[in-house]
């Protein structure tokens, strides 16, 4: 099953909020304390508690009211019995209602008004799991409880094969009859021991945080009393898992989480295995078990560096597309199961964790009046291909309050640094700039931005010469950012410019520049000399040494050669270190201004 | 584990190869033939039983098992829940698992479910639909009393009369017009006709295509019984439901049995259906019931030949009925008693039932039962069907007494015995034989379900069970349970009993055909004697179902059955009229003996 729509009322600050849903993988991403997290409590108290608490009315005299729409493979079909959405014979729209802290909370079918079994609503298995929990007390084998349960669990399943083998076997008779002794087990080591480290490691092997760390069970003889004390986990070095860093154990801790529900489903037989028939080869018909699972996850990318970020994300991904070859024949294997039909809700802060579709992400911000959500918002064709091919650039707008959009990646270098310059944390603030790669970019980028409900101020270089009608695009007073920089330092500032260049290419700024270059970039700037030739006894290499101290035109173009060809990001954040606050562009200092203002609105 | 289970079902049908081949068979469409006795019921429910043993009903979804009459598909039900753990070898009763594999209804029942639910995409007031009052849409008068404008009632009985007479075209043109009239005045009202339960379901599914994949794909199998009596709303209802290829379907039925063509049984279904859907048909060869019992089998053959081939069957040897033959209908009354008497002495545990062609109200029938009464002879009554709206009443009431006891209670035997004794008190002043015959069989209801059921059940369990049998309207499951030794039914309410010892009376012509048949159809008048043998098609046509009710009432008996007639029978009137033989027993192949 998955999750298609949420809307609350009365929950906390969530309430009258919908939020719909992407059927694979979702990421819940905004600013902080806006109740991201709440979110997905609720969905943890619909799918795994009786009741909601006190805390969790916003009107203590109102009831709280959850409707919920979900997807329902075919296979799941009957799960709510005759309860089905009439037009989707997939879909059903559940309402599920607490009337006050003191009752439970009870499902209806929507269209009806008639009751739902919870039993039936919790066949969805939400898996819950937030980055507050501490590993250490679940990756262990001796732990019954949270992610050891599955440990736990391996162990139980080995000692019950062994019994049975014993049992059957005829040359072996073992007086006692059931449990064999510790010390059998101890001195058989090879038939015990051996055989339940390497069934266990055999599936420990299978999760990739396992693999990927080398964490194997292995025992320690100083603890007899319990195998299940005496097999713990340790890297190649030796080292318990608990002494590994918190990064490693929560990637293990994530994918156990998820085998301590299927433990507690399997053992508990209930009816949340849904049937269905895959042909063989030769196409025969084969029943094979189906099972909902629903991740909610809570900033899992605490911990973990970025590239374990994504990949995370991704493991996760495969898990519940059945694309993890390993993590499906556990589940093969352990519980039978042949496939998930399943979906990933994700609360992050990182940007580093999105996937590159914008329809799995659900954003959070503050409005006026309070919290707003928005997801998946109808964007047409032309707005879709640019977020398609910008996403990568823009994912961390997602988190942001105010975005402002700049042509090129000297501007994207420069704008935090001159905001700092000017006494503002743009972080802080929530501001981030974006670039936009060329001009035709900026106002379809401000239009898909504004469909997430992200506003944005955008500024564009005057060099094409386009006519702006929209406010909220300013227009560069110098033909582009390089010009407006050096045109105003360079009468009066000019060792400014010099500090730069220095700076940048930590060599002396007296590079020579090839006079074709000059030629060149001289055309890209004839607004800015419309009367001016270079002078044809130049040399082929012009060093700014050569050029006469008041022939300002042709210091300018020498500057612009420079900053021509030095533009990057790194060149923007140079200039950005640089400049005083009177040496930044009046038309810049305007747009951090408005965006500083705008952000504060919020 | 399946091998066991199947072993198990082999031992108990004694290897009938055609019983196990269809309990076995992996076909996707399949008829059954089964006549009278042949095993039918036990098949069906071992066919559920081991659909669901073995695992093959995917959960979460249910085989959908459609009967004609309430109470056969409560008795289904019932007999899949005490098989089920025979075949698994567990003694854990597994009623709430089996009630999640399977829903066993009749179409109005269905239909009724899906509209509960689903209804208000039609009308709002459909929710309610259990708290709704039926009524048949057939009698023009009681319609005008009822205020409805003359050309609802003329589409209204025009529907009514194009459903009983099997014409398909009509139903189909007409249903969406029907249903207007009903949704715009009778559901506002909380009414519903019979025919709209279905109608509306219909209409439902042909507006809202993805309800029906919904249906199609959470019923996966769908199984009818006495598929024989279905009719064309009925079976509009069902093509739709199998219109999907993935949907497994078994139809099983005895054309024989086919006693409800006068409220719309479509000719020849069987056989329709088998070239339509091109199914698989198994036909049912091995007579259980009569299987020691070579005069009943040879009256059951001959019957079955001369159904088969109307006008010349193939007779290899000639049945003796036991048949008496007085000269009045009080002559006739003195007879049945006497049998009566004779039985009771002869076999002491014996059970008797006289089955009747006609219901309480025709003046034969109330003779005889007068004659019981002053002769002080007792017996049950059982004249009414399963929806007389005195018997559905007493059952609502009964479940309304039954919640409001078992609130917030402990279940016991007491509260129970309270039951009975608070529906003895609400009933102590009728009169109605009906009442009288429920409160029995209520009381033997719950002695049933103390002696052996309460204690293997959990309490959440036994009110489920209880409340079940309620709201199925199913007490008359309960008769074999009553200690009545005698019991007086009509013949349409006795399908799927069994008695030892049947009596049939009044096998005349205007009772046996009934009046209908002799005096509009046969115009005997005109004959002087009640012969078969040179008719047309259209009075075949109706013969044929009159040899099914007379067919049905025999197989009721596993010893012996006694057919009588009178010269002079009592017509509407009350004047005494002469009568002849039924020509039922004057068919090729029966041989009377005028015993006494």
């Amino acid at each position: 099953m998955k999750i298609l729509y949420v809307k609350s009322s009365n929950y906390r600050n969530l309430s009258d909020l919908e939020v719909n849903l992407h059927e694979t993988i979702n990421f819940i991403v905004g600013e902080n304390n806006l109740g991201k997290s709440n979110f997905l409590r609720l969905l943890n108290v619909v799918f795994n508690k009786h009741r909601f608490e006190y805390e969790d009315f916003k009107e203590q005299s109102q009831s709280i009211s959850i409707t919920l729409k979900l997807l329902l493979d075919d296979c799941e079909i009957g799960n709510f019995e005759d309860y089905t959405d009439s037009d989707n014979n997939n879909r059903v729209t559940i309402i599920a209602k607490q009337e006050d802290r003191d009752t439970n909370l009870e499902f209806f079918h929507e269209a009806s008004g008639h009751k739902i079994n919870a039993s039936d609503v919790r066949n969805l298995n939400f898996v819950y799991y937030d980055s507050l929990r501490n590993p250490i007390y679940e990756i262990s084998f001796d732990k019954n409880r949270g992610a050891g349960t599955f440990l736990n669990y391996l162990i139980k399943r080995k000692l019950e094969d062994l019994k049975k083998e014993e049992s059957e076997s005829t040359d072996t008779t073992n007086e006692e009859g059931n449990t064999p002794p510790i010390a059998q087990l101890i001195n058989n080591e090879n038939k015990y021991l051996k055989d339940t480290l390497r069934f266990i490691n055999d599936y420990l092997q299978k999760l990739k945080a396992f693999k990927e760390n080398s964490i194997i069970a292995k025992y320690e003889e100083e603890m007899i009393d319990l195998l299940q004390k005496l097999i713990v986990l340790k890297d190649e070095a030796d080292r318990g898992v608990n002494k590994l860093g918190y990064g490693v154990q929560f990637s293990m801790l994530i994918a156990l989480s998820i085998l301590e529900k299927l433990v507690i489903i399997y053992e508990r037989q209930n009816r949340a295995f849904f049937d269905y028939e895959e042909n063989d080869v030769e196409g025969n018909p084969i029943s094979k078990q189906a099972i909902s699972l629903v991740l909610g996850l809570d900033e899992p990318e605490i911990h973990l560096h970025p590239y374990m970020q994504r990949a995370l994300v991704k493991y996760l991904n495969n898990i519940i597309e059945n694309k993890d070859a390993n993590f499906s024949q556990i589940l093969s294997d352990v519980f039978s199961i042949d496939k998930i039909n399943g979906q990933i809700i994700i609360v992050t802060h990182s940007p580093n964790i999105l996937l590159n579709d914008y329809k799995q992400i659900i954003r959070f911000y503050q409005t006026e009046v309070g919290l707003g959500i928005i997801s998946n918002p109808q964007l047409a064709s032309q707005e879709q291909r640019h977020i398609v091919l910008n996403f990568p650039f823009i994912k961390e707008a997602f988190f942001s309050r105010f975005i402002i959009i700049v042509e090129g990646e000297s501007e994207l270098g420069g704008f935090n640094l001159f905001a700092s310059t000017m006494g503002f944390n743009f972080d802080e603030l929530g501001i981030s700039v974006i670039k936009s790669g060329s001009d035709n970019t900026i106002e379809p980028l401000m239009s898909v931005t504004r469909k997430f409900c992200i506003n944005s101020l955008g500024i564009m270089d005057k060099d094409k010469g386009k006519t702006n009608n929209n406010p909220m695009i300013k227009i560069t007073n110098e033909t582009d950012f390089e010009c407006e920089i050096v045109k105003g330092l360079v009468t009066n500032n000019e060792d400014t410019l010099k500090n730069i260049q220095k700076l940048y290419n930590d060599t002396d700024y007296n590079t020579p520049l090839d006079i074709n270059q000059l030629k060149k970039v001289c055309k890209k700037y004839q607004n800015d000399f419309p009367t001016f030739e270079l002078d044809s006894n130049l040399p082929p290499k012009v060093k700014l040494s050569n050029i006469n101290l008041d022939d300002i035109e042709l210091k300018l173009l020498w500057h612009l050669t420079w900053f021509e060809r030095n533009k990057s990001t790194l060149l923007g954040s140079v200039i950005g270190t640089i400049l005083t606050i009177d040496e930044i562009p009046t038309i810049y200092q305007e747009v951090i201004l408005y965006a500083i203002n705008e952000s504060k609105k919020q | 584990m399946k091998v066991d289970i199947e072993n198990k079902i082999k031992e108990a049908h004694e290897g009938d190869e055609k019983q196990l081949e269809f309990i076995f068979s992996k076909e996707k469409r399949i008829l059954v033939e089964a006549a009278a006795g042949y095993g039918k019921t036990k098949s069906m429910i071992s066919k559920v039983a081991y659909l669901i043993a073995s695992k093959q009903i995917p959960n979460p979804k249910k085989i959908l098992a459609l009967t004609f009459s309430v109470n056969a598909s409560y008795k289904i039900k019932k007999e899949v829940i005490q098989q089920i753990p025979f075949l698994l070898n567990s003694t854990k009763p597994q009623n709430r698992n089996i009630n999640k594999a399977i829903y066993v209804s009749n179409f109005h029942g269905f239909c009724r479910r899906i509209l509960r639910i689903h209804g208000h995409l039609l009308h709002t007031n459909l929710k309610n639909i259990d708290n709704f009052i039926s009524f048949g849409d057939d009698n023009e008068k009681k319609l005008a009393n009822e205020g409805y404008s003359d050309t609802d009632i003329e589409m209204m009985t025009m529907f009514n009369s194009s459903v009983k007479n099997a014409q398909a075209n009509f139903v189909c043109d007409k249903l969406e017009a029907y249903n207007q009239i009903i949704l715009d005045s009778c559901i506002p009202s909380s009414k519903i006709s019979y025919n709209a339960i279905i109608s509306l379901t219909i209409q439902l599914f042909q507006q809202n295509e993805e309800l029906l994949k919904f249906y199609q794909k959470y019923f996966p199998i769908i199984m009818v019984d006495e598929f024989q009596d279905t009719n064309e709303l009925s079976l509009y209802l069902l093509r739709l439901l199998i219109s999907n290829d993935n949907v497994t379907f078994y139809l099983i039925g005895d054309s024989l049995q086919r006693i409800y063509g006068f409220i719309g049984a479509v000719p020849n279904l069987m056989s329709f259906m088998e070239n339509d859907y091109n199914m698989t048909r198994i036909e049912y060869t091995q007579n259980y019931r009569f299987k020691n019992n070579p005069k009943m089998l040879l009256l059951d053959k001959n019957i079955r030949l001369n159904a088969k081939v109307f006008n010349n069957p193939n007779i290899t040897e000639d049945v003796t009925v036991n048949f008496d033959l007085s000269d009045t209908q009080q002559e006739e009354a003195n007879y049945v008693v006497k049998k009566v008497r004779q039985l009771k002495k002869l076999d002491e545990k014996a059970k008797i039932v006289v089955l009747f062609r006609n219901g309480a109200n025709t003046a034969n029938t109330q003779k005889i039962l007068e004659e019981f009464q002053n002769q002080k002879e007792p017996f049950f009554y059982g004249l009414f069907s399963d929806d007389d709206a005195e018997y559905i009443r007493f059952h609502k009431k009964c479940s309304e007494v039954f919640s409001s006891l078992v609130k917030g209670k402990n279940f016991t035997q007491k509260l129970l015995r309270k039951l009975n004794a608070s529906m003895e008190e609400e009933y102590k002043d009728s009169n109605s034989p009906v009442v009288r015959s429920l409160l029995i069989l209520l009381n033997a209801f719950i002695d049933k379900f103390i002696k052996d059921e309460m204690f293997a059940l959990e309490d959440e369990d036994k009110k489920w069970y209880i409340m079940e049998t309620l709201d199925n309207f199913a007490l008359k499951q309960s008769l074999e349970h009553v200690d009545a030794q005698v019991s007086i039914f009509t013949i349409h309410a006795s399908k799927g009993l069994e008695w030892d010892y049947v009596i049939v009376p009044d096998c005349e012509n205007y009772s046996l055909p009934s009046f209908n048949i002799c005096d509009k159809k046969c115009n005997f008048e005109k004959h002087t004697n009640c012969s078969l043998y040179n008719v047309d098609e259209e009075l075949a046509q109706s013969f044929s179902e009159e040899l099914s009710t007379f067919y049905v009432a025999f197989t009721r008996a596993k010893k012996d059955v006694f057919f009588s007639a009178s010269k002079k029978g009592v017509n509407r009137k009350g004047e005494e009229k002469s009568r002849n033989i039924t020509c039922l027993l004057q068919q090729k192949g029966i041989k009377l003996s005028e015993i006494d």
